[in-house]
């Protein structure tokens, strides 16, 4: 190779694999060649201030901030892809100062049922002791005895619904309370467990 | 976990694995972003360039194929049309830029003449290597600081890779031409001093 091929290949000789002909052709002329050897050491400065020109001190990366908005933009635009641990529902302000009324109504609701059903759990409403489940089924079949006279073989007359099911929640004050309580009580915890899956 | 599992994963709809496939790539992304863009005063805008490339990249996995390029080179196309994109728009607006560059922190006289003068070079090997055309810069960048292979950067720019080296070869010239009265320097007082002794 003379001269000119060899300075050619100056331009592409630090991106040649150690073990290239090419590069190994270089190493050798510039040994035997004053004026390739000069050229040679001016494109190696050159190649050596291009490296060092890389400017990386204006680069500040901090952890998770280009990932943290990158996902955030994905999120934005498919908010079905967000993973339900992170789902966070957005509420105004007048929605939350309704629901802690919500709460706090239900609470009392709760501890006013429930001291009013430990205090007077006496109190009720009417005796019977029939309040849930099957009753007997009335019978209006006339005593053959009370008929004087008369034998009557099917004078019968009752009532059609064999079985009669009550299905009242209750029958006194305490045990209306304490179904109220614990309504109350149920609400607050459901409303609680939403609110705690919610931001500002 | 590979390149190629976790994007298998992401679209299969887990999308929260995206979040580590950015982190393992930002750094160079962000890099290669900077250095396009200082040609043009825009390094401000590199990190909002980098969310946008990562974004687009989400949006195109789906036409991405594993077999044609590898993921990065793919990020580095992407990287690539979206600087060339927001330059093509700052270009239009026409906006006038001010003159920002990066002069060593410490004050001239405190430092050796040598440091002074090495890097009054790397300031002006940076300012030629913002002049290049954005190709032969695009080249550059991603053979000097990014250490991408032929083949890589062929893919990423479009081009062969007997061109790719001819872009190399003519930045590097360039680059080498404006630094010529430096190098001159040292041989005209390595003469001077010839003649003292």
């Amino acid at each position: 190779m003379n001269c000119n091929e060899i300075q050619k290949s100056f331009g592409i000789y630090w991106d040649l694999p150690d073990d290239d002909i090419s590069r190994y052709q270089v190493q050798q002329h510039i040994q035997s060649c004053a004026a390739c050897a000069e050229e040679f050491a001016i494109w190696k400065e050159s190649a050596e201030l291009i490296r060092q020109a890389e400017d990386t001190r204006s680069i500040s990366l901090s952890e998770g901030r280009i990932p943290g908005m990158v996902m955030k933009r994905i999120y934005e635009a498919e908010s079905w892809r967000i993973p339900v641990p992170e789902r966070l529902y957005m509420i105004s302000d007048k929605l939350r100062r309704n629901l802690i009324f919500s709460i706090a109504f239900c609470l009392g609701l709760f501890l006013i049922s429930f001291l009013f059903s430990i205090a007077y759990g006496n109190g009720t409403l009417h005796e019977d002791p029939f309040v849930f489940g099957l009753h007997p089924v009335a019978s209006a079949e006339a005593d053959a005895d009370s008929m004087d006279g008369f034998a009557m073989s099917s004078a019968v007359a009752s009532l059609t619904d064999p079985t009669f099911l009550n299905t009242a929640t209750a029958h006194s004050i305490s045990q209306s309370m304490l179904a109220i309580s614990i309504i109350g009580m149920v609400s607050t915890l459901l409303i609680m467990n939403w609110v705690s899956r919610t931001e500002q | 976990m590979t390149d190629a599992q976790l994007i298998r994963e992401i679209k299969d709809g887990n999308v929260q694995l995206y979040a580590e496939l950015i982190a393992r790539y930002e750094r160079k992304i962000l890099s290669f972003i900077y250095h396009m863009l200082k040609s043009s005063n825009l390094e401000s805008m590199a990190e909002d360039l980098c969310q946008d490339t990562f974004y687009k990249a989400y949006r195109s996995l789906h036409t991405f194929r594993e077999v044609e390029a590898s993921f990065s080179t793919w990020l580095y196309t992407i990287a690539r049309n979206t600087v060339l994109s927001e330059l093509r728009k700052n270009k239009k607006m026409n906006i006038s830029f001010e003159q920002t560059g990066h002069e060593p922190s410490s004050s001239a006289e405190t430092l050796p003449e040598q440091t002074v003068l090495r890097k009054e070079k790397v300031l002006l090997v940076r300012d030629a290597i913002n002049n290049l055309p954005e190709k032969q810069r695009s080249a550059l960048i991603l053979r000097e600081y990014d250490q991408l292979d032929y083949q890589e950067i062929a893919n990423i720019l479009g081009q062969t890779v007997s061109s790719v080296k001819s872009l190399l070869f003519r930045a590097r010239a360039s680059v080498r031409l404006q630094l010529e009265p430096y190098f001159l320097e040292p041989i005209f007082n390595d003469y001077e001093g010839m003649n003292q002794r």
